[in-house]
């Protein structure tokens, strides 16, 4: 899979002045297909082999380097004369074998080609079409990548791990009354022939429904159920309030609560190596430390961190195997060991969306949202969030709003939640895809929504 | 280094399968990133990003394939693949040999220092100042951190047309995250100073030592802001920074993807009134000094500036190849990308309202009851775009009265755009970021003069 037999070599042979180093090889193989009026209008495949080094003397100092030509001792030594920049006093600290992942904990790769892939993208687009008469374009994309992971470290860690990943994309346009609308659906698996066709498609056509009809509007605070499509927005951000990195920091809302309840009963959080809903798993992180699967909100109650090995040994715990690179979009490469979430979600209920529209009986729908980076401050908890959404009165749907606010602040969200819906779902996060995110819809007591009064 | 007789072998390849235009980006990057985090410098990172991509178009059909290893057997097999996904039912023999003619055209951003040419202890005390000014404001600050980033990219850019061009693209850049309290109550923050230029961006400490004190004053003057009850006003942008507004609501938009694909309340309306007869709205690559702005754009096209609304008319769009070819127009020079893992694709530059003829303060003055926003955070765009006031001013009775918190401004840009009222004469330009779409981070800038409209919904929670 990832050639690392000079690095191997290279970190039995260390020279004097490192004490120690660690090699983290990630591996990125994807071929892709889009179609669109019955023709494949792109493909695209791609290799990448990313090698993160990271070597300590008096000091640790880093590198990343994509020249795979470029000869593993000079690589490690760059990064052990990078250390020299630092003023910490302090070495960070690596695994050690014992206390990490060894071994293959999975070892497959991508076997489908380019002609499997048109063939389902095709058939899918059609099967779209043919679903609602109003839906007058669309574009599938279906890719397959390889995704593999090799860590090893002069304290002798060597594990590695490869595996496939099928994702669908699609994107619709419907004409409804003389207007456009658009919609979008994503959706990732382990097994290209378990991409959830049939939900794709009933989601999309609720998605352009949610959209329809126009009435009157009028700033308030009203009863609201959010869809898991918008909860999924929020933890792209919220997430950020269990990461060691930030709660150790003081960047986090939630400082100094751990142990507290900070919500209602009804919400519990998890953060798991693999999920059935995603493609995407994670049995060891980028410092090789197994993944852990674990309750952050149990019932409410604030109950644990994701932690690096450098965040654990601060609060006196052990490592969850949350070590990792890409956390949020910046406008460099993301080099720097943090904490990110593997497949981390609310956990479902019981109630269909109907279920929850029905419970609610009069308020508001938020069906989408945007600008999942700008719109939640962390620190204060506060969120303003840009959303469209359909009025509900005795449980059905009405007419739908737009260029909608929702707002308030997160902890007040969390103790406001009444109900959970089972309809969870689950994505990779936008252009990183270095974590997944879920939500099920849910059903608060009351949120404060603004928008333009009309009617 | 390949020869051009290699590198013309590796496009006959690719188009061997009946592709009728085939692009090979080349892309060598070095980055440095130094991190500071609570007055310690935590060490520095050396970034090499090495790779190749190889582009074929047939008609409006594209394939894009790339890898890190960029010897001449590997793109040969890569080019043969990209060829092979083509789909094509043609199979034509290799064209006849490729006569490359090379383009070369003035750098936009000279370079004075290299970032390579200056060892690490001078840039950590760029960080070490950055990390004293904003401290020394006086603010409660609970956490700092400060990151420096220098990014030296080399890219060579040859098709099957026989162009083969090449640009050297130098930045560097400060990002400061603070979270930022009064004891009781704390928010985060973050901001950049960024520079298309070597390390002489940082020559005049004043420069960069006053960006992080001000960020930090600002940020810590929103702690008390108050929320606002939900209405409809005037809103007052300010000039330089607040055109992402212009970003958000027309210039995603007015990109050839969302157009060909019909996710745009643009498709099809040039010639058309689409805003106000106040607005002019230009997007230019081609500007010296900006931090938006190269030579060529990464398909090897030379920049240009492109005029998108003038007088409020819908004149044109933005173009790459093959979104140019979804729409039977030629490239505006907009072919951009994050990297060579990205196909390019059309993205804005320099972004920027033209000035007006109206006076500054009269828009102000003028108001009752309005919003003066006086920083844009960022936003999204779409049919319904979105932009976070990061920092923003209740107007009342002509007067710039409270600051307020926590507003997102949002809206469909083609309603938004036509109720433009005031246009003020003086442009101010934006230091820059990024933005995130199809085809990656792109560094941009969105600038405007002082600008009115005349009534959007608005609120926070009220209380």
């Amino acid at each position: 899979m990832i050639d690392l037999i000079d690095y191997e070599k290279a970190l039995k042979n260390l020279t004097k002045e490192i004490k120690e180093a660690e090699v983290n090889a990630e591996i990125h193989e994807k071929l892709s297909i889009r179609v669109s009026g019955g023709q494949v209008i792109s493909t695209g495949a791609s290799s990448i082999t990313e090698i993160f080094v990271r070597a300590s003397g008096e000091s640790t100092g880093y590198m990343y380097t994509q020249n795979l030509e470029e000869p593993a001792k000079d690589v490690i030594f760059r990064a052990f004369e990078n250390g020299g920049c630092s003023n910490t006093g302090k070495l960070d600290v690596i695994n050690t074998r014992d206390k990490s992942c060894s071994g293959n904990p999975a070892m497959a790769v991508n076997n489908k080609g380019v002609v499997e892939l048109k063939k389902i993208a095709e058939a899918f687009e059609n099967e779209i079409l043919k679903s609602d008469p109003e839906i007058v374009k669309a574009e599938v994309e279906i890719s397959a990548s390889t995704i593999g992971m090799h860590v090893l470290n002069s304290l002798g860690v060597n594990a590695s791990y490869s595996y496939p990943v099928y994702e669908a994309e699609v994107d619709v346009m419907a004409q409804h009354e003389g207007r456009e609308y658009n919609a979008s659906w994503i959706n990732t698996s382990s097994d290209i022939d378990k991409l959830d066709k049939g939900f794709a498609i009933d989601t999309i056509r609720e998605s352009l429904k949610n959209q329809y009809g126009k009435g009157p509007f009028k700033p308030g605070s009203y009863p609201a159920v959010i869809s898991s499509k918008v909860v999924i927005n929020m933890m792209t951000t919220l997430w950020q309030l269990f990461s060691g990195v930030k709660y150790l920091e003081g960047s986090s809302v939630l400082c100094g609560r751990l142990g507290k309840k900070i919500g209602s009963d009804v919400l519990s959080i998890s953060d798991i190596s693999k999920h059935q809903k995603t493609g995407y798993i994670y049995p060891f992180d980028c410092e090789g430390s197994r993944g852990k699967d674990q309750k952050l909100i149990s019932k409410g109650r604030f109950e644990r961190l994701m932690h690096n090995l450098k965040t654990s040994s601060e609060m006196g715990t052990g490592t969850t195997g949350n070590a990792g690179r890409r956390a949020l979009l910046s406008g460099a490469i993301s080099t720097d060991i943090t904490v990110i979430p593997k497949n981390i979600y609310i956990e479902p209920g019981e109630a269909s969306v109907d279920g929850l529209l029905k419970n609610m009986d009069e308020g508001i729908y938020i069906t989408d949202s945007y600008d999942e980076f700008h719109s939640i401050n962390i620190g204060s908890g506060d969120f303003n969030i840009p959303c469209r959404g359909v009025m509900i009165k005795k449980g059905k749907k009405q007419y739908a709003v737009a260029a909608l606010n929702i707002c308030g602040n997160i902890i007040d969200l969390f103790n406001n939640i009444e109900e959970v819906g089972k309809d969870l779902m689950m994505e990779p996060v936008i252009m990183l895809k270095s974590y997944c995110i879920g939500g099920p819809s849910i059903r608060l007591k009351s949120l404060q929504v603004n928008g333009k009064q009309k009617g | 280094m390949l020869t051009n007789g290699e590198i013309g072998n590796i496009l006959k390849y690719a188009l061997s399968s009946g592709g009728d235009f085939a692009e090979i980006f080349f892309e060598d990057r070095d980055e440095n990133n130094i991190k500071s985090s609570d007055r310690k410098m935590r060490g520095m990172t050396s970034v090499k990003i090495h790779g190749a991509g190889i582009y074929v178009l047939c008609g409006v059909k594209s394939v894009y394939v790339y890898n890190n290893n960029t010897s001449y057997s590997a793109l040969i097999d890569t080019a043969k693949q990209a060829a092979e996904l083509l789909s094509s039912l043609k199979k034509v023999p290799l064209k006849d040999e490729i006569v490359f003619s090379m383009e070369k055209y003035k750098s936009l951003n000279p370079v004075m220092l290299y970032p390579s040419e200056v060892n690490c202890i001078e840039k950590q005390r760029v960080v070490r100042e950055t990390d004293l000014a904003a401290r020394s404001t006086g603010a409660d600050i609970r956490q700092l951190n400060v990151d420096y980033f220098d990014t030296d990219q080399r890219v060579l850019i040859v098709n099957s047309e026989g162009l083969y061009t090449e640009d050297r693209r130098v930045t560097s850049r400060l990002r400061i995250q603070a979270t930022v309290g009064d004891g009781v109550r704390y928010m985060y923050d973050w901001d950049d100073y960024t520079k298309p230029m070597g390390f002489e961006a940082f020559r005049v400490k004043e420069d960069y030592t006053e960006f992080a004190s001000s960020f930090i004053k600002a940020f810590a003057g929103k702690i008390n802001a108050m929320s606002v009850v939900p209405c409809v006003v005037p809103v007052v942008f300010e000039a330089g920074s607040c055109g992402t507004i212009w970003h958000e609501s027309c210039g995603h938009p007015l990109e050839a993807s969302a157009i060909a694909s019909n996710r745009s309340e643009f498709t099809g309306l040039i010639g058309q009134q689409v805003a106000s007869p106040k607005v002019t709205l230009i997007d230019d690559g081609s500007m010296e000094g900006m931090y938006g702005s190269a030579s060529i754009d990464d398909e090897g096209h030379k920049t240009q500036k492109n005029i998108l609304i003038e007088n409020g008319i819908l004149k044109g769009y933005l173009c790459d190849r093959l979104g140019g070819r979804r729409l039977s127009m030629p490239s505006t020079g907009n072919g951009r990308r994050q990297n060579y893992t990205f196909a390019p694709s059309a993205r804005m530059s320099n972004t920027y309202l033209a000035p007006g003829n109206d006076d500054e303060d009269e828009m102000i003055r003028s108001v009752d009851q309005g919003l003066f926003v006086t920083r844009i955070g960022g936003g999204n765009g779409g049919r319904e775009f979105s932009v976070e006031v990061s920092e923003g001013y209740w107007i009342k009775n002509g007067q710039i009265d409270y600051q307020v918190k926590g507003l997102m401004l949002n809206g469909k840009g083609i309603d938004i755009i036509k109720l433009v009222d005031r246009v003020g004469r003086k442009l101010v330009p934006d230091k820059g970021g990024f933005c995130g779409s199809v085809s990656g981070l792109c560094c941009t800038t969105s600038f405007q003069p002082r600008m009115r409209i005349s009534r959007m919904s608005i609120g926070g929670e009220g209380r």
